[in-house]
């Protein structure tokens, strides 16, 4: 009797998972980290609503991890893969054809894949994400106009240069900065910070110490603005001594803003490029939909309208 | 005079070169408190964790899992706070994973007899991945504790600007070369980094002593995420995971062997002030952080290539 329900439930979980698409998807970051957590949480949203069978994993930021990622996808007989456009159009040519040529719908997020994009969006490639370069000139424009910074001031951007792709965003930060005749001191974030934020604290303070004339200082890193608040009183500075922005939301970066520590936050809405990345590819795999091209990275936040998103921001969503 | 004393003095003197330096080229950060302020309240983190892995790494042995014990231990203490409000249920739950988790380490080296690297590496990425599961990979606020007892006590600025964590970490420190080079225990640890067998001959009961050192490492993993759950009144997922090689990096400029038997307290406390000063040095006199690794690198292998000079094995 034993055996025959446990055949049963076999035949029964096979034809319930052959019903449902095969979604591999990357969340990008490592487990845990505050942004890949959200575009996961968009995912797995997209997948209840939809009767997705979703798989997550997590390349923490590494290019490598991704190509390999995607590999193991292809090799599983996945459906669909959402793949993190890091690596870059040509790390990924091959493997997108041979996924393609089996069958497989591939799509993008977080960072476009312009060559496979308009190779491929008859076969269902999209782009959901914002264009690093883009924001890091939009957050950069729009904390310059909120500061009224002029020519000659003194602004400060810690972030992640060494990083190809992800470094756009700080390298759109200075140019812009700089085309506004502002002069641009770079801080580039260690491994160890990077990891652990907390242990940038000491490095904050030397930097206004030495340079107590910034007026603005821009923070290509979640973690790190969520540190803000911490580190202003570490460094025994007030809440309206510098003007602070950078990305992501956390419960301690929301604090900070209520608190003026942090003063604007450029918001990518990761979740949105997890949810539409699944919608994309299941809309694709089941109606042949093409590619979308899905631009998330409009929205500013500050004090003005934290009371709004916060809730959300405790729940992953936002 | 001894080697050791020696050593001691060498690398007190390379932390005033590095200080000298500093303070020549860019006075106006290293003659102002801020700084020291700021080294106050951050150091003690990492300094903690090298302070009790120093006597792990005299016996021989090695435990890679404390960076994952603290993410769990700071889960426990953060949520059990938001859960129950009190702090000290709180704080002892915390310290109650630690002290199973430094266990849970301690047999399945002592007892199975897998190499405590081997069995660390298994077990930071057990524990690392029961902090994501039990948070679900979410950040936890608590800025109300900073208003409690627990975190005056631990975290506080006492009499309105000093760090009450480095009070702590000095009061370890003390403690755990009393412990090591005054005590029995002490003797016993250092016999069995320098002859387990031997140890073991003279009737060390070694496995007993190599226990109570992974407890040790884990009760103060989990007190490290106490005093850093308070001070940044937050806890996140990949909390502790930039610790690791700054641990190991000042326990070795610190002059502990990693052949095990010899090691020192003080040395590891230097070690710890060295690294954790070298990157915001770096920052304020204007160079590049990417200069950071290179001379982290630079003085670790002065400090390694002084040590083997002056005690002249040639082994470090």
């Amino acid at each position: 009797m034993k055996k025959i329900i446990f055949l049963v439930a076999i035949l029964a979980s096979t034809i319930f998972a052959s019903d449902k698409i095969k979604i591999y998807f990357d969340a990008g970051g490592s487990v845990g980290g505050n942004y890949a957590n959200i575009v996961a949480n968009g995912a797995k949203m997209a997948a209840k609503d939809l009767g997705v069978d979703l798989r997550i994993y997590y390349s923490d930021w590494s290019s490598s991890k991704m190509i390999n990622n995607f590999k193991k996808a292809i090799a599983s007989n996945a459906d669909a893969v959402a793949i993190m456009g890091h690596p870059g159009d040509n790390a990924f040519s091959l493997l997108v054809k041979k996924a393609i040529d089996d069958g497989i719908l591939v799509t993008t997020l977080d960072t476009p894949l312009p060559k496979l994009q308009s190779k491929y969006t008859a076969n269902g490639f999209g782009y959901v994400g914002t264009n690093n370069y883009t924001s890091g000139i939009a957050l950069a424009k729009e904390a310059v106009l909120r500061n009224k910074l002029k020519k000659g001031d003194i602004a400060m951007v810690w972030g992640l240069l060494s990083q190809p792709t992800r470094g756009l965003r700080a390298k759109g930060m200075i140019e812009e900065l700089e085309r506004d005749g502002i002069k641009v001191n770079y801080i580039e974030i260690s491994n160890e910070i990077n990891k652990d934020p907390v242990l940038g604290a000491s490095v904050f303070t030397a930097y206004i110490t030495k340079n107590p004339k910034t007026k603005l200082i821009l923070i290509d890193h979640g973690g790190l603005t969520a540190q803000m608040e911490n580190f202003s009183k570490i460094a025994n500075i007030s809440a309206d001594d510098y003007y602070i922005a950078g990305y992501s939301l956390s419960p301690a970066t929301i604090h900070a803003v209520e608190n003026n520590y942090v003063d604007l936050i450029g918001d990518g809405q990761p979740f949105l490029q997890g949810y539409l990345s699944v919608v994309q590819l299941a809309l694709s795999k089941r109606y042949g939909f093409s590619g979308l091209n899905i631009d998330t990275g409009a929205g500013f936040i500050d004090n003005k309208n934290i009371n709004i998103i916060a809730p959300l921001a405790k729940k992953g969503i936002r | 005079m001894k080697e050791k004393y020696i050593y001691q003095i060498s690398i007190l003197v390379i932390l005033f070169v590095i200080l000298t330096l500093f303070i020549t080229t860019v006075p106006e950060v290293f003659l102002q408190s801020r700084i020291y302020i700021s080294y106050l309240s951050i150091i003690p983190f990492s300094m903690i964790l090298a302070l009790s892995l120093t006597p792990l790494i005299i016996a021989k042995e090695i435990d890679l899992s404390f960076p994952s014990i603290m993410a769990v231990s700071g889960y426990i203490f953060a949520q059990s706070y938001l859960s129950f409000d009190n702090t000290f249920i709180a704080f002892f739950l915390c310290l109650g994973f630690g002290f199973f988790a430094g266990l849970f380490n301690g047999l399945i080296v002592v007892k199975i007899g897998v190499p405590s690297i081997i069995a660390t590496i298994g077990s930071q990425f057990l524990f690392r991945g029961l902090a994501m599961i039990l948070s679900g990979g979410t950040a936890l606020s608590i800025m109300e504790i900073k208003e409690s007892f627990i975190s005056d006590l631990f975290t506080g600025r006492w009499f309105g600007f000093f760090p009450a964590q480095s009070f702590w970490v000095i009061l370890f420190a003390v403690l755990i070369w009393f412990i090591l080079f005054k005590h029995k225990f002490g003797n016993s640890v250092l016999f069995i980094g320098d002859n387990k067998k031997a140890a073991n001959m003279m009737g060390i009961n070694t496995d007993k002593t190599r226990i109570i050192l992974f407890i040790q490492m884990g009760i103060m993993s989990s007190f490290c995420a106490v005093l850093l759950t308070l001070e940044m009144a937050n806890w996140w997922p990949t909390n502790g995971e930039g610790y690791l090689l700054l641990v190991f990096a000042s326990i070795f400029i610190g002059g502990t062997s990693v052949f095990g038997g010899s090691g020192t307290i003080f040395g590891t406390f230097i070690g710890a002030i060295i690294i954790g000063i070298i990157e915001s040095g770096i920052i304020a006199m204007g160079l590049d952080g990417f200069y950071t690794r290179f001379i982290y690198g630079v003085i670790i292998l002065i400090a390694v290539c002084v040590h083997a000079k002056i005690l002249n094995k040639g082994k470090v």
